[in-house]
């Protein structure tokens, strides 16, 4: 094998043309293993028009198993994937998430998005293995599915289910670090060790992109403002609505004309979907993470900008640029905030009434975990959640502490920032390899790009964690930090010493599902 | 004689021609620009270095003809199930047998009980007894998996059980692992055959779960100190440090006072001087050498204060070089109206002529002084004594702390004297208490060393 160049052999590099999928809770990010960046980043929504499908048939579960992929699978007609056409507004269709927490929750959108995919990468998915990212707290149930979906119905000689984490290590070259993927629905910490993730060591939260996008909702409907979405205005006058004005209670109407071309009967699902843009590009340029938390936000020291919206309004935004940045590492302010003011809180916003107000999940990793073992799991984050350094002996002689009383008591103090998450998962870890993970922590997801971010964070940790030498380790490349478990996929799935690991059709068929993601995916 | 050879000695068939040696190249320092915009990342180094290995693109070679790359279906045989999967090959050459990478699945070997070892071997007094024999096997059947990466491991282990911890495991393992092994050199023992390597690993196999325990808890304790108690622990290591060189320096001054003392051996004949004779030119040599180093100093005071406040000797001494002519210029004009033709009318030149008692003199404010000045007015307060920087802001604080100021305000003749006094004592107090305090640290020193 003297063929072969020099670069690929000083890393073990074989390609084998595998496809490489990231699935979000927000985009979707496809493309070649080996490449450095994804071919194609669509949104994780599709759109479904309700009123073409009331012409067709009832639309039952597809039936895959009487269906063959390659030669008479055809995707519905009445939805859309792909950011050319779900953003065409169309009557009465509904924009809807095929993921959630990054869990696939729609498998038959799923499937019609990873077709769109495989075609608009030209992939001939029979001879092409398949890596697919997955969440550290990935259902058992959602495992077995993917499995079936990538060997049985899309027939793939090969599938991979790799941890994100432990693929945005590879990309950030890592091999023990604490990786804090800042995403849309879902902001986890997850401690990797020699490229594996811990699992019990895992944290997250759903302060991440969403929680912001909540907020940017918030402030506007606070302003009276009404968003409307780029795709309905024709023509619009530039008008001011400084703070001033938003102090004397001065009402200012936007001057913009309505675009004709739009069809009636839009629905709200994808005018909000349209809105998601506009916070998108507020999160870009307008909001800032503070160096130090706000305690007296009369007294802050604050830098207003105004932010132009679609209908022509311009917007002038001062401590709140600074707050709603802040609430990714305090998110108990907001959430205190709703409480009080319920009417402030839309419907399909980030979900804080259900549950434990989007608190720290304790994650449910492994389904097939016996009772007795979580019971103890719980009692450590009960633990961890009361403030007190606690000593992980590891001697699991204090089996008395219960988990639901503790629980309630601190309730409010599960509601965890950034910070605190990480120190918590820090805490948490075998004191032996604490140091090493301090030392190594890589920031990703697109949220982490909120300027000022990893200064506060090193800033929050050092503070924290005197003991410690805190280093963080960021991309300074937008795009790479944003597609860092892709990139980390890509890299994985080219290398040579990759293809023992491949989950082959006749494995699964040999060995089953239930065995496979326990030995198989580590 | 290279191995080749002695592999042809002996007859030692070899299928592939030794391969040359690749000399090493030690890693190249960077240099200049480089290496400064490398020190520019600080510690946060990339994980990877990649080094260029040539600065240009080599030329494209369009002569040669383009390489045949071909997409070959290959088989991975470290895998069991045979799955053929395709990548680009360069050649038209048939695929090799062996896939590239197969060589790096690899798995640990380690000892597999099974039921009736277990039955037979550490069932019978077993310390652990809470743990089964299924427990058992599912623990070695995850070391396995995850390579004993205990951590991993701990954070995978799921058996329907009582609660593990990280060192139970490890304790479970390395305990079964001695008996399986210890049971297996008594084989090897009766069959006659010791291996040194296993008795070696059976003795490091003795895991000790507490004073790991105890371990991590110091460590624990270690990484969990305030800010304040790690600078309280950093500035005494910094002052320990201190009292340490000091101590070094003391010993080393200490040493060359004592070669001092011995030294020098005399090694010149000393019969000159047993006579009388001898001692007396002896005596006269030290005297001599005594003296003109009195006188130097002498001179050397007398240069500063007269020259005010400059210290650079030699400065000093050129200044006095260009001014002695001037002098002796001046001078024969001065004292010549003065002593040739005397003024009897001048009532000034009267009194002077005439001899004051001492009252008078200090009422007119006249005086005689025995060093010789420089022609000219200057000030008195030009005359004060002073000293070298150092000792002088020592005198300067001392003299604050006595709430005196730094020069007296009423600078006459006696005030001047008694101030000179005063800084004379004070720079001779200082003097001492330095000299008492590196005696008292040499005492001290010397004690706690005994």
């Amino acid at each position: 094998m003297s063929a072969t160049t020099n670069a690929p052999q000083v890393y073990g590099g074989d390609e084998v043309g595998a496809v490489v999928l990231d699935a979000g809770s927000f985009s979707t990010r496809a493309g070649y293993a080996g490449e450095d960046s994804p071919r194609y980043v669509i949104p994780s929504y599709y759109g479904y028009n309700e009123q073409k499908k009331g012409d067709l048939v009832e639309d039952t579960a597809l039936d895959y198993a009487s269906i063959t992929y390659k030669t008479n699978y055809k995707r519905r007609e009445y939805t859309y994937f792909g950011d050319e056409s779900i953003h065409v507004p169309r009557s009465q269709t509904q924009i809807k998430p095929i993921i959630h927490d990054e869990i696939i929750e729609d498998w038959d959108a799923a499937i019609e998005m990873f077709d769109y995919l495989f075609n608009n990468l030209n992939a001939d998915i029979e001879e092409q293995p398949v890596f697919m990212t997955e969440p550290v707290w990935n259902t058992k149930v959602n495992k077995l599915k993917s499995l079936e979906v990538f060997l049985e119905f899309f027939k793939t000689p090969g599938f991979y289910l790799g941890k994100a984490p432990s693929c945005t290590a590879f990309a950030a070259g890592r091999p023990n670090s604490l990786i804090v993927d800042i995403g849309h629905n879902v902001t986890s910490v997850t401690p990797v060790l020699d490229g594996m993730c811990l699992s019990k060591n895992t944290m997250k939260t759903h302060y991440g992109g969403g929680f912001l996008d909540a907020q940017l909702r918030c402030s506007f409907m606070q302003r009276g403002i009404d968003l409307i979405p780029r795709f309905q205005i024709n023509s619009r006058t530039f008008t001011k609505y400084s703070l001033e004005q938003l102090q004397a209670k001065q009402k200012v109407e936007p001057q913009f004309q309505t675009s004709s071309l739009v069809p009636e009967n839009i629905t709200e699902s994808f005018k909000e979907f349209e809105n998601q843009r506009i916070y998108n590009e507020m999160k870009e340029s307008l909001i800032v993470v503070p160096e130090t938390p706000i305690s007296d936000s009369s007294k802050f020291d604050y830098q207003s900008r105004y932010f132009e919206l679609p209908n022509g309004l311009q917007v002038e935004f001062g401590d709140e640029r600074y707050n709603i940045a802040n609430s990714l590492f305090e998110p108990t302010n907001f959430i205190n905030f709703w409480k009080k003011h319920p009417e402030y809180h839309h419907d399909d916003d980030f979900d804080w009434s259900t549950g434990e107000n989007g608190e720290l999940d304790e994650l449910d990793i492994n389904n097939d975990y016996v009772p007795l073992k979580r019971g103890k799991k719980k009692e450590d984050t009960a633990e961890y959640s009361e403030g007190g350094p606690v000593a992980s002996d590891g001697t699991g002689t204090n089996n008395n502490n219960k988990p639901s009383n503790s629980s309630a008591a601190s309730k409010n103090a599960k509601v965890a920032g950034l910070s605190s998450l990480i120190n918590k998962t820090i805490s948490a870890l075998d004191v032996d390899i604490r140091q090493q993970v301090a030392h190594n922590i890589v920031v990703t997801g697109a949220t982490s790009l909120v300027p000022g971010l990893t200064d506060r964070l090193f800033k929050d940790l050092g503070d924290t964690n005197p003991g410690l030498k805190i280093r963080i380790h960021a991309s300074g490349n937008t795009s790479e930090r944003k597609y860092q478990n892709w990139i980390g996929g890509s890299i994985l799935s080219s290398l040579g010493i990759f293809h023992q690991l491949w989950v082959s059709k006749q494995e699964y068929e040999e060995v089953g599902g239930e065995r496979l993601i326990t030995e198989r995916f580590r | 004689m290279s191995s080749h050879d002695i592999l042809d000695v002996f007859n030692v068939q070899r299928s592939e021609p030794p391969k040359k040696k690749k000399k090493i190249e030690p890693k190249k320092q960077l240099s200049g620009i480089n290496r400064e915009l490398y020190q520019l990342l600080g510690e946060n180094t990339p994980a990877l270095h990649l080094k260029p290995t040539s600065k240009f693109r080599k030329r494209l070679d369009t002569n040669s003809k383009a390489a045949a790359w071909r997409w070959v279906k290959f088989k991975n045989n470290s895998r069991d199930d045979g799955l053929q999967l395709s990548h680009w090959m360069k050649g038209i050459g048939p695929s090799p047998e062996k896939y590239q990478f197969e060589q790096y699945n690899q798995k640990l070997k380690l000892p597999d009980p099974d039921d009736v070892t277990y039955e037979r071997l550490i069932k019978e007094n077993d310390e652990e007894n809470d743990w089964t024999c299924e427990e058992t096997k599912y623990l070695f059947k995850m070391c396995k998996l995850y390579d004993l990466r205990w951590i991993i491991i701990n954070d995978r282990y799921n058996y329907q059980g009582p609660a593990r911890s990280l060192e139970d495991l490890k304790q479970r393992f390395y305990s079964v692992c001695q008996k399986i092994l210890i049971d297996e050199n008594k084989i090897l023992k009766e069959a006659g055959i010791l291996d040194e390597n296993k008795t070696k690993l059976i003795d490091a196999l003795n895991f000790d779960k507490s004073k790991e325990i105890d371990r991590k808890k110091y460590l624990e304790r270690l990484l969990g100190r305030s800010p304040a108690e790690i600078a309280e622990e950093e500035s005494l290591v910094i002052e320990a440090r201190r009292f340490e060189q000091a101590a070094q320096k003391m010993l080393a001054e200490r040493a060359a006072l004592l070669h001092l003392l011995d030294s020098p051996a005399s090694t010149a004949n000393i019969s000159q001087y047993s006579n009388s004779q001898g001692l007396a030119q002896l005596y006269n040599s030290l005297m001599f050498t005594d003296k003109s180093k009195k006188r130097k100093q002498e001179q050397d005071t007398a240069v500063t204060s007269s020259a005010g406040m400059a210290t650079d000797s030699k400065k000093l001494n050129k200044k006095q070089q260009q001014q002695q002519p001037q002098q002796s210029q001046q001078q024969p004009e001065i004292i010549s109206p003065q002593q040739t033709t005397p003024q009897p009318e001048n009532p000034v030149a009267q009194l002077l002529s005439k001899k004051l008692t001492a009252q008078e003199e200090a009422a007119y404010g006249l005086s005689y002084h025995a060093e010789r000045l420089q022609p000219g007015v200057h000030l008195r307060s030009s005359k004060i004594a002073s000293y070298k920087p150092s000792v002088q802001t020592k005198v300067n604080s001392t003299l604050n702390e006595l709430g005196i100021p730094n020069r007296p305000a009423m600078i006459s003749k006696k005030i001047v004297e008694r101030f000179d006094i005063l800084t004379d004592a004070i720079t001779t107090l200082l003097e001492t208490k330095k000299q008492i305090d590196s005696i008292e640290t040499e005492q001290n020193l010397v004690w706690n060393s005994q």
